[in-house]
């Protein structure tokens, strides 16, 4: 995804593209709240950023852990993403004195294991 | 969303250089990993924490191990291309066309959770399974 231009676009796929998603209803936003006794969320659209709510049965919260660039890419729209991607390939394409990555598995990183930025 | 510390992947890293080694094999990709093992932060038996490294030196990638950024200088050559200087903990300097951070703390994202369901690490809180 970050090496391959080529590649770069066939790793997003919009939630239209994929067949077995489109018999679910998928809203592009952020849960702002989730009222767990109404069993009410609070979505504010990515789109015109207007807020809607609506009740549910069941919950499931899988929005996982927050990480930066470049472990994920940080962009809300493949648009976005490609220019993201592709500016990113073109730094290291374009490296006249080679690429280091720096990280190979650290359990934890605190405040001033790191001075680096 | 079980309790959980700040784990890094330690695979990013690998991922990324070699991802970067196939496509480009003409670049020059070093990999500069703080703990004497890669993927030290997984539980994976040591030779395949072993191979791994080894699989990344075959392609030709440099893997400095137990070593650390402690400082980072960005300059520009003569010509204007970017580039960085990197001062590891020994004292030794790698000079890198581009630098990838492949680590990064990772947070909750449970702002929409009820707060009381949360612990004071901001994890939701769960009944063990």
């Amino acid at each position: 995804m970050l090496a391959s231009s080529t590649f770069a676009p066939k790793a997003w796929r919009k939630f239209n593209d994929i067949p077995a998603l489109r018999s679910i209803k998928t809203i592009r936003g952020t849960v702002e709240r989730i009222d767990s006794k109404l069993r009410r969320a609070t979505i504010r659209e990515a789109e015109g950023g207007s807020s809607l709510e609506t009740t549910y049965d069941f919950f499931v919260g899988a929005s996982g852990l927050r990480r930066a660039w470049p472990v994920v890419p940080q962009s809300l729209t493949k648009e976005t993403y490609l220019s993201e991607a592709l500016r990113h390939i073109d730094l290291v394409k374009s490296a006249k004195r080679g690429v280091v990555v720096v990280g190979g598995g650290i359990s934890h990183l605190t405040d001033g294991e790191y001075a680096a930025s | 969303m079980p309790q959980a510390n700040s784990r890094i992947p330690g695979a990013v890293g690998i991922e990324m250089a070699a991802e970067i080694k196939l496509v480009m094999p003409k670049q020059q990709v070093t990999l500069i990993h703080s703990r004497e093992k890669l993927l030290s932060s997984e539980s994976l038996p040591d030779d395949f924490k072993d191979r791994s490294r080894s699989v990344l030196e075959g392609m030709g990638i440099e893997v400095l191990m137990g070593q650390r950024v402690v400082e980072t200088v960005n300059l520009t050559s003569e010509d204007g291309s970017p580039y960085s200087q990197l001062r590891l903990d020994r004292g030794t300097t790698v000079v890198a066309g581009h630098v990838i951070y492949a680590m990064s703390k990772s947070i909750p994202s449970t702002a929409y959770m009820p707060s009381t369901s949360l612990d004071d690490q901001q994890y939701v809180q769960v009944t063990p399974s």
